[in-house]
């Protein structure tokens, strides 16, 4: 029963509403209320059930997990971390591997429980993932292994563009549920690219190990995405990735769910007010959920109770439909996919991803956009609070004990590296050494 | 594998919703002010903000009953000053929605939804001739920077914190650039409905 309203009032439409904005802006242009995004979308001042539309979006029936990541230095410790988190709940573990260890010390008295394995290795060795597959081959295992993301992100294959491959093509078993590849669209996230060339960019390159492999290998590939700060493009850009994956996949006569890791991005922290940090990584933690991922994980950032909460309750809601019949969200998610689309298909004209990323074509665009985001953050435009806005009123640089902004050597590469980059470092950088 | 020619595929538009709630079209600027106190609320008059070392008393309640609460004390004071002679489109302005926003993020946000709707129908009933009358201010309180989230997507006018960490939500997130952002959502609807129908009846239920 809803008739609360509709025995007092009449309805207005979309027209009446825009006619009252326009009586109420006492001759100012209603175009001032319209916002334009990086994205070439217009965000309007309302949006309405007489101008809805929206994409048919395959949600996960699974609901969402939390993961917990684990750096890999000493086996036995990792291995009693692990029994602690189990015994906390934890559902998904993600172990950072950066180099082979003693696999039976730190899976000891641990399998069986229904957990979800991740994995995120720094070097790429098929003997010790065929160990380790060996080992887990009744869990459920992520193992991560993305030899294009590592090229985009180092500049060069691990050993060759032959010989990575090829050892892909050894750990591939037919017949195992364990997902071996993943798509590191969180790389482009990272160093600047907007949304829409995240969502072409992540198709593009897992259409890289589809046109290698075939179909078949759709379901072995888990997508990382990196979430920023526009709260509903972020919710959007999962659901319009999730669209179009599904939609190049009738392409290649399958259909699955994609498997969606998601964290927040690194791009929007500051070093100034870790604590605006945690409220960044809840919110966009809380934008992958309701965007629909199936994992997500706060990394590197720690959420205490107060902050984890808001997510726990999401878990009570059904949170992967709660999007469903927004106008808003539906509106951007079909704006995000349709431009999505067109970038997808310049890419694969040109000869698809790799090609794009060996002439820098990728590169150049992440890095128009980047700049862009830059002008904006450096005229305050795009606000990081504590950085270029209220600077003294959420803690100094003084506090810091180690210099944040070492930079590795630079090594020779094949292509230009996609690197990573964060809005305030300059900022940040100025200040410590005025403050020093 | 051949490369595959993508340059036929196309996305579906879909323009039918799943599902329809009646109030649906009852907007913001147009009566009943469902969706804001303005057609262009944040536009025109930025959210405001206060910061307050006072300690914040009000009770954790229920949706449900914080509103029909609102509604009957609103209606004894609107009884009371128009036996004082007085229009309701004078007295109707001078009230105000003070809520305290609780941690249940789509609850908090589906209640000041509910309680535009259940304002407009309450003042209704004494024919005001401003249309402004029937648009409901609502202040609200938060005891953790999060819960300030809560509050401006449900379309607060002003927000009364104990520190300034609350500001990250109006600064960084982009949520002040569309108006009742969450409107259509099959469960935000949902939940917006439950909460006016059982706040109207546990409200008639008090002052008949």
């Amino acid at each position: 029963m809803s008739n609360l309203l509709t025995e007092d009032f009449e309805p207005s439409s979309a027209a009446a509403w825009k006619q009252k904005i326009q009586f109420e802006l006492n001759g100012e242009d209603y175009k001032t209320l319209l916002t334009s995004t990086n994205e070439g979308i217009t965000i309007k001042p309302f949006y309405h059930s007489d101008n809805f539309e929206k994409l048919e979006i395959p949600v996960p029936i699974e609901d969402f997990k939390i993961c917990q990541y684990i750096i890999i230095t000493a086996e036995e410790e990792a291995n009693k971390i692990v029994i602690e988190s189990i015994k906390q709940g934890a559902k998904s573990l993600k172990f950072i591997v950066k180099k082979s260890f003693n696999i039976d010390v730190v899976f000891a008295n641990i399998l069986d429980k229904k957990i979800d394995f991740q994995f995120e290795f720094s070097f790429f060795s098929p003997v010790f993932i065929a160990e380790l597959a060996e080992k887990l081959k009744n869990e459920t295992v992520y193992f991560n292994i993305d030899i294009i993301g590592n090229l985009a992100k180092s500049g060069n294959w691990f050993k060759s563009l032959n010989e990575d491959f090829k050892n892909l093509e050894t750990i591939f078993k037919p017949n195992t549920s364990t997902c071996y590849l993943s798509v590191r669209a969180d790389i482009y996230q990272n160093s600047g690219a907007n949304v829409v060339q995240q969502v072409a960019y992540a198709i593009a390159h897992a259409n890289e190990y589809l046109t290698k492999f075939g179909g078949n290998v759709a379901d072995k590939i888990q997508f990382n995405f990196a979430i920023g700060s526009n709260y509903f493009f972020e919710i959007a850009k999962i659901r319009a990735f999730r669209y179009l994956f599904n939609l190049i996949l009738q392409e290649y006569n399958t259909n699955v769910q994609p498997k969606v890791f998601a964290q927040p991005s690194l791009r929007n922290k500051t070093i100034l007010g870790a604590h605006i940090n945690k409220l960044r990584a809840t919110t966009e933690c809380m934008s992958a959920i309701l965007g629909g991922v199936n994992t997500v994980s706060s990394h590197p950032f720690k959420l205490k109770e107060n902050n984890l909460n808001p997510l726990i309750l999401l878990k009570e809601s059904g949170a992967q439909n709660i999007a469903t019949d927004s106008y808003y969200i539906e509106t951007i998610t079909k704006q995000i996919a349709e431009k999505a689309l067109e970038i997808f298909k310049d890419i694969e004209k040109s000869g698809g991803l790799l090609n794009q990323l060996k002439e820098g074509t990728i590169q150049r665009k992440i890095k128009e956009n980047a700049q862009k985001e830059q002008h904006q953050f450096n005229t305050g435009n795009l606000v990081l609070l504590g950085a270029n806005k209220h600077p003294n009123e959420y803690g100094t640089l003084k506090d810091l004990h180690i210099n944040p902004f070492l930079k590795g050597k630079s090594y020779k590469t094949l292509i230009v590296p996609i690197s990573p980059k964060r809005l305030a470092e300059k900022l940040e950088q100025k200040r410590l050494e005025n403050e020093a | 594998m051949k490369r595959k020619d993508f340059s036929n595929i196309k996305i579906e538009v879909k323009n039918e919703k799943d599902s329809y709630f009646e109030h649906e079209d009852y907007i913001a600027g147009v009566s009943p002010n469902l969706r804001g106190i303005h057609s262009t609320m944040y536009f025109q008059t930025p959210l405001e903000t206060k910061i307050s070392t006072d300690t914040l008393t009000k009770e954790n309640t229920t949706p449900e009953i914080e509103l029909s609460t609102f509604l009957a004390e609103s209606l004894s004071h609107i009884r009371k000053n128009i036996e004082a002679n007085y229009t309701i489109d004078t007295i109707a302005p001078q009230l105000t929605f003070e809520t305290k926003i609780g941690k249940n993020h789509f609850d908090e946000i589906a209640k000041m939804r509910a309680a535009r709707m259940l304002w407009s129908k309450l003042i209704k009933q004494f024919n005001p001739k401003n249309q402004r009358s029937f648009a409901l201010t609502i202040n609200a309180t938060v005891d953790a920077p999060f819960d300030a989230f809560q509050a401006i997507l449900g379309g607060c006018q002003s927000i009364i914190s104990k520190d300034k960490d609350y500001l990250f939500f109006e600064e960084e997130i982009e949520i002040l650039k569309t108006i009742d952002p969450w409107a259509g959502s099959t469960y935000v609807e949902k939940i917006t409905e439950k909460i006016a129908n059982k706040s109207w009846f546990l409200f008639k239920k008090t002052t008949i």
